[in-house]
């Protein structure tokens, strides 16, 4: 699904270049459960946003699906976006002047989705979430740990084939952490891949595969370890 | 979709409120000046135009005379019957004359003489009568609307019988009053078969200008042919010698006065500054708009990041932010039309003009305030929506806020640019506003305080009734004063060819009237009642005409002064005499212009009585007066009016001008002031941190302050460097471009 060859991000500043990625190569297939971990500026969220076209990289080549993402336009980025690729961000990012149910529902919209049908699919998915009480309120009024259910929700409606998913638990306190990732185990157990980046073992012992990031670089890439370890 | 975006977008702006009022309230501002002024300008263009051959009526100009001699229209129509369908003349009376029915009876300025083709070349629905024959004979009279009800009240006003100059005149026809909207007045017309009765050969005299004369062309004569015509017309009929006829369009008349015009005439360099004002009002509204969004715009990173991950494009961004800004410009329409709701009637009182907004009579007016809206919500929505939809997700997202300083250096312009533009307009309005000044506190060279014009019936016996009044001070005669029109009259000294015949402005008074009037001698004497040479051989010039003549000496100098023979057909000479003294230049005609050549002789032909008051109790004496005047005069109306107030009119249209622009400008200023405020809120919110860290590290209330400012006083201070060493420059250039307008209009 991913394919990742000599991947570079770096800064210029003046003089000096500063190398966020050096020299990534990776692999990623359809159905994994992967986890990026390592220390704080070792570039993992950069190395999740190369990898959900929100960021470029500076130099490398980088195939989603087979096809090279730098010579994908702006639309057939967004493209990807709405039918393929579905994001979870530690902050959740929900709009705070719209409501649960119209959160969850605005990737619809952008897909053009018939409005009966997009009731059928959020009703589902608040069902399925069991969050169908809440779905009047607006954001501030949830707690962290239903924020970001919301934010799987809203990341999910669309069928997505690769769920990123930038320390979706950094801010929630354990349970609620469990909860998630439950929902993420479960997505992928149904047959979508899912890269997440944190700093928990226990978070990352639910992939199935850990890389590990040190400086822009890869420093490990044991696709056994995490079996084992989960 | 639009659902969503609806809801968004309502929901920001009940979040920031501060940010939806200013904006509100600024564009609303803008857009209400915008559409009152352009409600005025509209009005202003709409002169003449009511009528239905508007676009095939000319009227005849001699150069630039608009006054031409009566026995054109009647010559022409019978050589060219083909070239015009119909060609009407308009003799308007220059002073009140009384109109008399049983026991009413005033003094009407309105009166005009009019061939019968008036009603077939210009729009006049008859109410009452049949415009075929209702100026048919002589003794007929056609009055408006207004005057039918004044007059008659409830009785029909046709056949009924109606005295002026002592004539007894048939009613034969009401027509709608005239349309304030006109440069014609009138509420009487009479025959001009009528003036035949007093004017006998004068109206076969081809030097006698004094006519106006209109012209409905059929749809495929040029008006040069005509003009071609009327040219040799006038060489078969006359030895005089005309400047080139021209044929003026009727809707060029009143903002192309011509000499010797009939009556109201616009300005359209006013039309043109005002108009830009607006404009430029509208621009400052729209300016603050960007600002404000821009800035506001950080708190929409997230959204448009987020928005963007989930698959948004671009144009669907600029999509949304473009509607939100129309919404925003349709809140600020409605605002601005309930502020031209309250405000109009003032307006309309202001200027004038009976302004209205035309709600019911089209859908075009609604179409167009809708269509302002929207170009002015695109015009201003556009940079934001762009500059949001522009945000690249991943910085959007990321949780570093680059507060309000992104964009920053372009908003400061934009709020400097505000600035130069308001302090540009506040040094145009100062300088409208000292050019006022300088007229109305210039030396007239007279004085026109505690003088009354009255009507001059029975002239001799008045003033010995009025001699003997304690109040009055001076009293004298006059065929016109000071602010009239001064008529030309043709006048020859020994020096000149035999040929030449130069015409000068001629003032005919009765003796004391240069001292009634406090005008200084600058050399020789001024007319003397005891000398009886003074009336019969002897003239006064101004010093203009001095100058004109080359006199350094003028005293003695012989002068032959010319005026219509007996039959009215040519000029022969009236008076021959000498120059007895020379009076100093006086402003009798608007200060615009310099002081023309005069002569001033003395006369019985005269119109007026000029009397100067003592300045204590005015009231009283006016009242003994009247008295004077119904006792000597029965029957005869007694109309007044002070020198001073008739002259500060003559100036009244400037100092509306004047409070216009500068009632504009403070607009402009208040909004970009709204602005600047919404800005400096913004940011002192964003600098909250900024001024919590600043305050545990021990800064004072004074130094926060001083912090907060600075931009502002920079702002505002770099501005005036701008605007300040520029702005005197800024009206002369818009007056020639509003000439160049009305070039490029005609």
């Amino acid at each position: 699904m991913i394919q990742l060859r000599n991947i570079d991000k770096y800064i210029d500043k003046r003089f000096q270049r500063t190398f966020i990625l050096k020299g990534i190569d990776l692999n990623i297939e359809e159905g994994e459960f992967v986890t990026i971990m390592g220390p704080s500026g070792a570039g993992k969220s950069t190395l999740l946003n190369i990898l959900g076209f929100l960021d470029d990289a500076s130099e490398g080549e980088y195939k989603f699906l087979g096809e090279p993402v730098h010579n994908l336009s702006e639309k057939k980025k967004s493209e990807y976006h709405k039918s393929h690729i579905g994001f979870v961000f530690q902050a959740y990012h929900l709009l705070d002047e719209l409501t649960v149910y119209e959160n969850i529902e605005m990737p619809l919209l952008y897909r053009k989705v018939k409005s009966k049908q997009r009731k059928a699919m959020v009703a589902d998915i608040l069902d399925r979430f069991n969050i169908v009480a809440k779905k009047d309120l607006f954001p501030p009024q949830l707690s962290g740990g239903q924020q970001q259910v919301v934010g799987v929700a809203r990341a999910i409606i669309g069928n997505p084939k690769l769920i990123l998913a930038d320390e979706p638990t950094g801010n929630l306190h354990s349970e609620q952490s469990e909860q998630i990732m439950d929902m993420f185990k479960k997505l992928n157990d149904d047959g979508v891949t899912i890269i997440q980046v944190t700093h928990s073992e226990k978070m990352a012992a639910y992939g199935n595969r850990i890389i590990n990031l040190r400086d822009g670089a890869l420093v490990q890439e044991d696709p056994y370890e995490g079996e084992t370890a989960g | 979709m639009f659902k969503n975006y609806l809801k968004i977008a309502f929901r920001h702006l009940v979040k920031n409120k501060s940010y939806t009022f200013i904006n509100t309230l600024g564009l609303g501002v803008g857009l209400a000046a915008c559409i009152i002024i352009g409600l005025w300008v509209n009005y202003e263009l709409s002169y003449d135009d009511y009528h239905k051959n508007s676009e095939q009526i000319y009227r005849v100009l001699n150069g630039d005379v608009a006054a031409i001699p009566p026995t054109l229209a009647p010559t022409f129509k019978s050589d060219y019957p083909d070239l015009a369908k119909d060609v009407v003349r308009f003799w308007p009376i220059k002073s009140p004359s009384d109109i008399v029915y049983k026991d009413k009876r005033f003094a009407e300025q309105n009166i005009t003489f009019t061939d019968p083709g008036i009603f077939d070349v210009f729009t006049h629905p008859m109410i009452l009568g049949d415009k075929e024959t209702a100026l048919s004979s002589s003794h007929r009279i056609v009055i408006s609307e207004s005057m039918a009800e004044k007059y008659f009240g409830e009785e029909t006003p046709l056949g009924k019988t109606i005295t002026m100059w002592g004539q007894n005149l048939e009613v034969t026809g009401v027509f709608e009053d005239v349309p304030l909207n006109s440069h014609h007045r009138y509420d009487f017309l009479v025959p001009i078969e009528l003036l035949h009765t007093f004017m006998g050969n004068m109206m076969e005299n081809w030097t006698w200008a004094g006519f106006y004369t209109y012209m409905l062309l059929p749809e495929n004569v040029q008006p040069i042919q005509v003009e071609t015509a009327i040219a040799s017309t006038y060489d078969k009929y006359t030895e005089e010698e005309f400047p080139a006829p021209q044929l003026q369009p009727l809707n060029d008349i009143y903002f192309g006065s011509a000499e010797k015009d009939i009556a109201i005439t616009g300005n359209f360099n006013y039309v043109f500054i005002l108009a830009s004002i607006a404009i430029i009002v509208l621009i400052v509204a729209c300016v603050n708009f960007m600002n404000l969004s821009t800035a506001y715009s950080t708190m929409r990173k997230k959204e448009v990041g987020m928005r963007k991950t989930l698959g948004a494009q671009r144009n669907q961004l600029i999509g949304q932010f473009l509607g939100e800004a129309i919404l925003l410009s349709l809140m600020g329409l409605s605002v601005a039309l309930i502020l031209v709701e309250i405000s109009l009637p003032f307006f309309s009182n202001f200027t004038g003009n009976p302004l209205a907004i035309p709600y019911e009579s089209n859908w075009g007016t609604i179409l167009g305030f809708v269509g302002l809206a929207l170009f002015v919500g695109t015009f201003s929505g556009s940079y934001p929506a762009f500059f949001l939809s522009g945000f690249r997700p991943i910085h959007a997202l990321k949780e570093t806020t680059r507060t309000a300083s992104s964009g920053g250096g372009l908003r400061k312009g934009l709020v400097v640019f505000q600035f130069v533009v308001s302090i540009f307009l506040i040094v145009a309005a100062l300088t409208v506003y000292s050019q006022l000044n300088f007229m109305q506190e210039k030396d007239l060279g007279f004085s026109d305080e505690q003088v009354i014009i009255t009507g001059a019936e029975n002239y001799q016996a008045f003033k010995g009734e009025l001699e003997k009044t304690p109040g009055v001070q001076k009293v004298s005669a006059a065929q016109s004063v000071p602010g009239q029109r001064f008529p030309f009259y043709p006048i020859r000294t020994a020096d000149m060819a035999p040929d030449s015949l130069p015409t000068m402005r001629t003032l005919r008074v009765n003796p004391g009237f240069i001292e009634t009037l406090g005008m200084e001698m600058t050399m020789g004497r001024s007319f003397d009642e005891e000398i009886p040479t003074d009336a019969t051989q002897s003239f006064v010039i101004n010093q203009a005409a001095a100058n004109y003549l080359g006199w350094n000496d003028p005293i003695g100098q012989e002068l032959s002064w010319y005026d219509f023979s007996e039959d009215g057909s040519s000029f022969e000479v009236a008076k021959q005499g000498e120059v007895i003294g020379v009076v100093d230049d006086f402003n009798y005609a608007s200060l615009h212009n310099p002081v023309e050549p005069l002569i001033i002789h003395v006369s019985q032909d005269i119109n007026m009585a000029v009397i100067k008051l003592h300045s204590e109790d005015t009231g009283k004496t006016i009242a003994q007066i009247k008295e004077s005047w119904n006792s000597i005069s029965p029957g005869s109306y007694f109309w007044h009016y002070f020198l001073d107030d008739e002259l500060d009119r003559q100036y009244g249209a400037e100092q509306k001008l004047g409070q216009l622009f500068g009632g504009l400008t403070l607009l402009a200023l208040f909004i970009a002031c709204l602005g600047l405020f919404g800005l400096t809120a913004f940011s002192t919110q964003q600098r909250t941190k900024e001024i919590g860290i600043r305050k545990v590290m021990g800064a004072g209330v004074q130094q926060i302050v001083v912090l907060l400012n600075t931009e502002v006083v920079k702002m505002v201070t770099l501005s005036l460097i701008i605007a300040i060493p520029n702005g005197w420059q800024i009206l002369p250039t818009a007056l020639k471009l509003a000439s160049v307008f009305l070039q490029w209009r005609a």
